[in-house]
């Protein structure tokens, strides 16, 4: 809702977004059924241009985090977020009929295809890149987190993208789950 | 039941339903696609509770209510100087949900075991289909949420954006399913082989 009390398209509210502004998270205290989650999220913000890589055990929630989580409370706050989901191998379905909505020719190497179908991002757009290493070469990756972007998240299990600059992890009690700043 | 009787069983009244239903003369018979869609309903209640249930109303509501308001539309400008527009939406608001129901059921009842029965060549027919159509619910429903969140389809009025959702579903769905076929066939035949080399 804007000061008048009328709702606001998100593509307004987008453009209301100056480019360099902090990206504010939390505190949220999100539960998330199914998997019978509760995420807490302590207040974090982010400078312009932070690349965040996250960390955590195998199960511990890290992709429900990116998809149930992140991802809505980000597009609600107006934000244009591309996802490079894990099944990356099916989302490359999606990608190319996007690309040829677009009337562009969808290249048949998946590392163009990401490249291509994240072409429209704009300065203020975020990219969420959930194991995509398992799939794309170290340059592609390197390339996307290069991309000028107001924020990038990646989740990994080869180790510390170099040109991260922030570092969560995410930790599981039973069905609790913590956002930790660090290590 | 098992076995190739049961198979034959569903298939025939798999068959007969569309052979009547869909393209018969029952197709618009209100009465008999309602007493079809009650026997569903309650079958799929058995068989997977109001949690299956629940699932399957909202997979199907969407494109039935968008199915409905097209008829409306359509109605509304007199497409092709048609006034059953509305009429027919709701017919195939009917029919479609109960050939849904009806494959599903069929599938659903049907076991692995009752198809190794079958003659070589039907048995390899059979089993991939029914592989294919238990992957493809699930496979569907992600395409949908992946469609439903990439940015390049977030924009524009409802109607505009849900068209190109849809048409990137289609066009996804077809690579998607096209390319898990393979991968199936791939897999049984690679099985079927090392079965016939030891068959102990």
């Amino acid at each position: 809702m804007n000061s008048s009390g009328q709702s606001t398209h998100p593509s307004l509210r987008e453009e209301s977004l100056q480019h360099e502004d902090p990206m504010l998270l939390g505190p949220w205290e999100i539960g998330v059924h199914p998997p019978g989650l509760t995420y807490r999220i302590p207040a974090i913000s982010l400078p312009y241009g932070s690349r965040v890589w996250l960390s955590g055990d195998n199960g511990a929630g890290k992709t429900v985090f990116l998809e149930r989580v992140l991802l809505p409370r980000l597009a609600a706050m107006g934000r244009q977020v591309f996802l490079v989901a894990q099944d990356l191998l099916l989302q490359a379905h999606v990608m190319a009929a996007v690309l040829a909505s677009r009337g562009q020719r969808a290249p048949r190497c998946l590392d163009d295809l990401v490249m291509a179908w994240c072409a429209p991002a704009r300065p203020n757009s975020i990219l969420l890149l959930d194991e995509a290493d398992r799939h794309l070469s170290p340059r592609t990756i390197h390339q996307l987190l290069e991309l000028p972007l107001a924020f990038v998240v990646a989740v990994s299990h080869q180790g510390r993208p170099c040109t991260t600059t922030h570092c969560f992890t995410i930790c599981r009690h039973e069905t609790l789950v913590h956002l930790e700043i660090g290590p | 039941m098992k076995g190739t009787a049961k198979l034959l069983l569903l298939s025939s009244l798999v068959v007969l339903y569309f052979g009547l239903g869909v393209v018969g003369p029952w197709y618009a018979d209100v009465p008999f696609q309602g007493s079809i869609a009650a026997l569903c309903v309650l079958l799929r209640l058995q068989t997977s509770g109001w949690r299956g249930l629940r699932t399957d109303l909202a997979f199907l509501l969407p494109f039935l209510c968008t199915l409905v308001a097209m008829g409306a539309l359509l109605d509304a400008f007199a497409m092709a100087n048609r006034t059953d527009w509305t009429e027919d939406a709701l017919c195939k608001a009917l029919v479609f949900p109960n050939s849904f129901w009806s494959i599903q059921l069929a599938v659903g009842a049907l076991r692995l075991t009752d198809l190794v029965a079958l003659p070589r060549g039907v048995r390899r027919f059979f089993i991939l289909t029914h592989a294919l159509v238990s992957k493809s619910r699930p496979l569907i429903e992600r395409l949908w949420w992946l469609v439903c969140h990439d940015p390049s389809l977030q924009t524009g009025p409802w109607i505009i954006r849900s068209g190109r959702r849809l048409t990137v579903l289609l066009a996804a769905a077809l690579i998607a399913v096209y390319h898990e076929t393979e991968a199936t066939v791939r897999v049984y035949d690679a099985r079927m082989a090392l079965l016939e080399e030891n068959p102990s």
